[in-house]
């Protein structure tokens, strides 16, 4: 009914309503299951490995308690920039405004915004609590390759993650995440418009909101 | 986003009509000019919310109940229960709300997911203990959720303006049409005051608030941190998720790959 439940099965659906669980179940069904299925799509596989090394990563490069932010940023930013293709992702966030921003709020605009990701995001590593990272499916549809993933707790809560991979020349790249379904290049696109829309429609409205939430304010 | 805070609104009823003249008084003066650049224009449209003045302040006004009582009360309940007692209540309280998305399912012209449903209903009430527990999942028969604003849409309707209503959170006009129809085509409502117990229902939403806050406590204070403009950002998703909930693109998705 309200985006709470939604959120919330995102975040931690209960066991007891058992909906994730089951799906949890039958993933790993898939899971031992894809072997099985021999080299009926190598290049899901493809995708797939690469979001499970990115789980495993992660896990291994940022959750250690000991690591100070700024450490935990610095890793963050390498696996960041390795996996996903942040300057396509900005320039899609951006919208309509790319085309009216001058090269140089661009370029500024690209650079605060892969700050904002790092501000944003790497700390939540630092609350990593144990949970397990799985890959459950692919499927690729219009050149775009999709990897679905579960991030399940200890206590048996799970989230449903959806991958957006591009292959390019350089290789495999990430051009969105949806946790539950909630596209996180959607809702940064919308929120960027409204930012810029109330700044008087100036694109350096959302470059100063980005500067300050990228310093910590 | 505070969720169906019926109580609030049944035991005061006269602090409600008052909120309602503030509401008329301001949705008339509460729009929002429309803009002359093209830009403007069409980010203007691509946020559907020409009452924006007005929702921003009903969205300032639901945050600061959030934080003053709801949150509150979310957090004890959350400590205070345990997991498996939380659950139960999170059951019981979808499997009350089955007469609803029975009917929604119907509508639909969904008449496998009516049986789920019914299934789930006559299993969970009985084997389930009154549906503390979801026996019925365990045999494959998965929750899900329809309301009429989806059965609105399934019809073609289009959501209508963006709505953040008092006391309940983001909306719109499509979706507010269908929790009235919903709260009346609710046979329990029916029960509730045919047998003079109108409190229960009261009670009923008031867990169903909390349960769902308490299951976000975390996560709402994240989006919020992380958010340079919260009330876009909760707009975006609240949008997001209606639109995958009418496509039943949730997570028994998997059910049909």
């Amino acid at each position: 009914m309200s985006i709470l439940h939604r959120i919330s099965a995102g975040y931690g659906r209960p066991t007891g309503t058992g909906l994730l669980r089951r799906s949890f179940l039958r993933a790993r069904g898939f899971v031992v299951a894809l072997p099985l299925l021999g080299n009926a799509a190598a290049a899901d596989q493809e995708s797939e490995t690469f979001i499970r090394d990115l789980g495993d990563s992660a896990v291994s490069q940022l959750t250690d308690p000991g690591l100070t932010d700024a450490e935990r940023g610095d890793r963050f930013r390498n696996l960041l920039l390795s996996h996903f293709d942040v300057p396509q992702i900005g320039k899609y966030v951006l919208g309509r405004y790319w085309r009216s921003a001058t090269p140089e709020e661009q370029s500024e605009y690209l650079a605060l915004f892969e700050d904002y990701l790092v501000a944003s995001y790497a700390r939540r590593f630092a609350e990593y609590t144990g949970q397990e990272f799985v890959v459950v499916s692919s499927r690729s549809s219009d050149g775009m390759e999709t990897v679905r993933s579960q991030i399940v707790t200890s206590n048996g809560e799970a989230a449903r993650l959806d991958w957006i991979l591009e292959r390019q020349d350089s290789g495999l790249r990430i051009l969105d995440l949806k946790v539950e379904g909630l596209s996180m290049t959607e809702t940064h696109r919308s929120e960027f418009a409204s930012v810029i829309q109330n700044g008087g429609g100036k694109v350096a409205a959302l470059i100063d909101a980005l500067r300050k939430k990228a310093a910590g304010a | 986003m505070i969720g169906k805070l019926h109580a609030v609104r049944g035991r005061n009823s006269n602090s409600w009509i008052l909120g309602m003249t503030v509401a008329i008084g301001l949705a008339v003066s509460g729009c929002a000019t429309v803009p002359d650049d093209p830009d403007a224009r069409e980010a203007y449209e691509e946020a559907n919310d020409p009452l924006e003045p007005m929702n921003r302040y009903f969205f300032e006004v639901n945050y600061a109940l959030d934080e003053l009582v709801l949150k509150p009360f979310a957090g004890w309940y959350y400590i205070g229960l345990p997991d498996f007692a939380r659950d139960g209540i999170r059951n019981a309280l979808d499997n009350l709300k089955s007469p609803v998305i029975f009917l929604n399912d119907l509508l639909q012209g969904e008449p496998g997911r009516a049986g789920v449903t019914l299934g789930r209903f006559v299993i969970n009430s009985t084997l389930g203990i009154a549906g503390l527990i979801d026996v019925a999942d365990e045999m494959g028969l998965s929750y899900h959720e329809e309301d009429f604003g989806q059965t609105l849409a399934v019809w073609g309707s289009g959501e209508g303006p963006y709505l953040v209503i008092p006391f309940v959170g983001p909306s719109n006009m499509r979706d507010a049409a269908g929790l009235a129809v919903d709260t009346v085509s609710d046979p329990f409502f029916w029960i509730a005051r045919h047998y003079d117990v109108e409190y229960m229902l009261y009670i009923r939403a008031g867990l169903d608030v909390v349960d769902a806050r308490s299951r976000n406590l975390q996560t709402l204070d994240e989006i919020r941190r992380n958010a340079i403009d919260y009330y876009a950002t909760i707009r975006s998703l609240y949008r997001q998720d209606r639109s995958q909930l009418i496509a039943n693109d949730d997570e028994t998705e998997d059910d049909e790959e």
